[in-house]
């Protein structure tokens, strides 16, 4: 089995064939020495050269990713097989959607359509669990649809705003 | 002594307040929302009370639902917690009307030091110093500025009936501070139902630090010690230590005579904490009163050995201290972590959610108080505090290196927390050395987290490889959305991982 995995910026090509005798963990073409198993549903320890890693890992947001988590830190990780790779399909060029971090609500908005937005200006406020927060636009540009009304109930990753 | 408490609160706290009473042979009186019927307090609970719907004004910030919770269940007393009703006169009033022993202040005394501005005047008429600021709630963005300008920027806007960093703005400069106003005013309204704010200049790089008080109702009144909350983010305490961090000789002892005089001014009965701000030059500032059990009272319960809800409880039943001042003493360090679930790398959004996984630490000289268990729904009606971890060690570096080691131990899955950010602070060079004030954290957040150990990514991606299973990059494994039950199926791992 070879896989692509992508996490906390680099990418490493695994091949694992672990039924065979010796199992065979290579990484990035190297051998990699790793004694692995799987302790539970979503448990892998690892000793690699004599070093001792636990991994509790849970899936992503989106098919493909996992995330993995352990004492030394977490990171998100996304698992691609290289034989079906293929292009993310592109968004409108220069569009950006803002979404809502966590549920919430719509508090007000502090921009209008058509406003011009500079990186990192609050675009609207988001009351969730108590607390108000200024959601920012990531990028300068103009804001050019608002997608949820002042007081409106928006779950996470709905779409707020379009930002050109 | 009372034979029935109710306690009216939810989560750690609610848990916390159960706990002393068993251990005094009482028996607690969970009360709980609809969001709340399967939280760790119900389900830990040996009498339960549902109080209404989820939105807290309907259920844990209802004054007559609590009441008639405690009457219902025949409690005799009542613990508020801290948040929700915990410093609203109304409920010392209702409880006394109920015929219901409030385990806390008289409303008189929560009253008199509920107002952050009337707290301070009492305080300065205690000799005590304040900050310079406004006496009033502030009446337009025009009076707001026209008092900044007299006391010099950076000002801080605050909300009166506030704490727990609701309604605070630290402002610059002229022109932020109506869109300021408007935002602290909001949140103020939110949170205690009362949008007035208040300004005082702020004081820069400044320590917060604290004092416990425990005053009974025979006219004793006596401190604790401090406490060291200065790692904040956005006025929110995120770490507390006791002792205070390179406290000059004889100041404990100076703003604990402080604390004891405000308190006493006020007419204070039971646990309270006064918070001061210290300068640079150890020079204290009277800030507020708060009029309730704190969120970090386990540092001074470990530092003190004292049982700070036992003894809340004895004080309220009429018992008198059976400790002088300087029967109390102070052993070793404490530290206490608060588990948030909000995430870090997503400018600290609240993440509620299912908890999929939930490994706790243990050992040496450490204590949890944690609300959460594996499985539970995080809700998102309330405070996302999900659990406090605290160490405790002979000195600082002893109890920093215990709790260096329970944060390793600890994992949440299914949720983002902001676990990572207590590695990262308790491995900061910085900290560790103790060099440490309420703009630290502010300043670890501006620079880019250490990189992860090269030798960790490479396992992670082994392990990632493997827990993506036989069942390709879109296969069950890592699939979203169902329960992790079936999307990890144990068969086809068996096959993949041992053959």
């Amino acid at each position: 089995m070879r896989r692509l995995v992508a996490i906390a910026g680099h990418t490493f090509a695994v091949e694992l064939d672990l039924a065979s005798e010796p199992p065979v963990a290579r990484l990035d073409g190297e051998p990699a020495d790793a004694d692995l198993r799987r302790v539970d549903a979503r448990t892998v320890s690892l000793l690699v050269a004599g070093r001792a890693y636990t991994f509790y890992l849970e899936p992503g947001e989106a098919p493909g990713q996992l995330h993995v988590g352990g004492s030394a830190g977490n990171a998100s990780a996304s698992i691609t097989d290289p034989r079906r790779q293929r292009r993310e399909p592109e968004g409108e060029a220069g569009t950006l959607r803002l979404t809502a971090p966590m549920a919430g609500r719509v508090v007000r908005w502090l921009a209008a359509p058509g406003d011009e937005l500079a990186a990192g200006q609050a675009v609207l406020v988001l009351e969730a669990m108590k607390m108000q927060n200024e959601v920012r636009s990531p990028k300068a540009g103009r804001l050019s649809a608002c997608l949820a009304a002042a007081g409106e109930a928006v779950a996470p990753g709905a779409a707020l705003a379009e930002i050109e | 002594m009372f034979r029935k408490i109710l306690i009216a609160n939810r989560g750690e706290i609610a848990l916390r307040l159960a706990r002393a009473c068993r251990d005094l042979g009482i028996a607690p009186v969970a009360v709980f929302s609809e969001a709340d019927r399967e939280a760790l307090h119900v389900l830990r609970a040996t009498e339960a009370v549902g109080i209404g719907p989820a939105p807290p004004r309907e259920s844990y910030l209802n004054v007559e639902r609590v009441i008639a919770a405690a009457r219902q269940t025949g409690a005799e007393a009542l613990h508020p917690g801290y948040g929700f009703l915990s410093e609203n006169p109304a409920l010392p009033a209702a409880c006394a009307a109920a015929g219901i022993v409030f385990i806390g202040p008289p409303a008189a005394a929560m009253e008199r030091l509920g107002s952050k501005t009337a707290a301070r005047a009492l305080a300065r008429s205690c000799g005590v110093p304040v900050v310079p600021g406004t006496v009033n709630g502030l009446k337009s963005a025009d009076e707001a500025r026209a008092r900044a300008a007299e006391f010099g920027y950076p000002v801080m806007l605050k909300a009166a009936a506030g704490g727990g960093g609701k309604g605070m703005r630290l402002v610059h400069r002229a022109e932020d501070l109506g869109p300021a106003l408007e935002l602290a005013a909001a949140e103020a309204l939110s949170a205690f139902g009362d949008g007035a704010v208040y300004l005082e200049k702020a004081v820069l790089r400044p320590r917060h630090v604290e004092i416990q008080v425990l005053a009974d109702q025979h006219g004793n009144c006596i401190h604790l010690g401090e406490r060291e909350c200065s790692v904040q983010r956005r006025h929110q305490k995120v770490i507390e230590e006791s002792p205070a961090l390179r406290l000059p000789a004889g100041l404990r002892e100076r703003m604990g005579a402080a604390a004891v005089a405000v308190c006493q001014a006020a007419g204070y009965v039971n646990a309270g904490t006064v918070e001061f701000l210290l300068d640079a030059e150890n020079r204290f500032y009277f800030l507020e009163v708060n009029t309730r059990l704190q969120v970090e009272h386990p540092v001074t319960e470990l530092v003190t050995g004292l049982d700070l809800v036992q003894r809340q409880i004895a004080v309220a039943a009429g018992e008198p201290l059976d400790l002088r001042q300087e029967d109390v003493t102070w052993r070793g360090h404490a530290i206490e972590c608060r588990l948030y679930a909000e995430d870090p790398e997503q400018n600290f959004f609240p993440s509620p959610g299912r908890i999929t996984r939930l490994v706790t630490p243990a050992g040496p000289g450490l204590r949890e108080d944690s609300g959460i268990y594996e499985g539970w729904n995080v809700p998102l009606e309330y405070d996302p505090l999900l659990s406090k971890l605290i160490a405790w060690g002979e000195d600082r570096a002893q109890a920093l290196a215990r709790m260096r080691r329970a944060l390793a131990e600890y994992h949440i899955g299914g949720i983002r927390s902001n676990l990572p950010l207590f590695r990262r602070i308790l491995d900061d060079p910085e900290f560790a050395a103790g060099d440490v004030d309420t703009s630290y954290l502010a300043r670890l957040l501006a620079t880019a987290p250490p990189a992860l150990d090269g030798n960790w990514l490479r396992a992670a991606a082994l392990a990632a490889a493997a827990g993506a299973g036989g069942n390709g990059a879109n296969g069950s494994a890592a699939s979203a959305g169902g329960p992790p039950a079936s999307a990890w199926r144990r068969a086809a791992w068996r096959e993949e991982i041992l053959g």
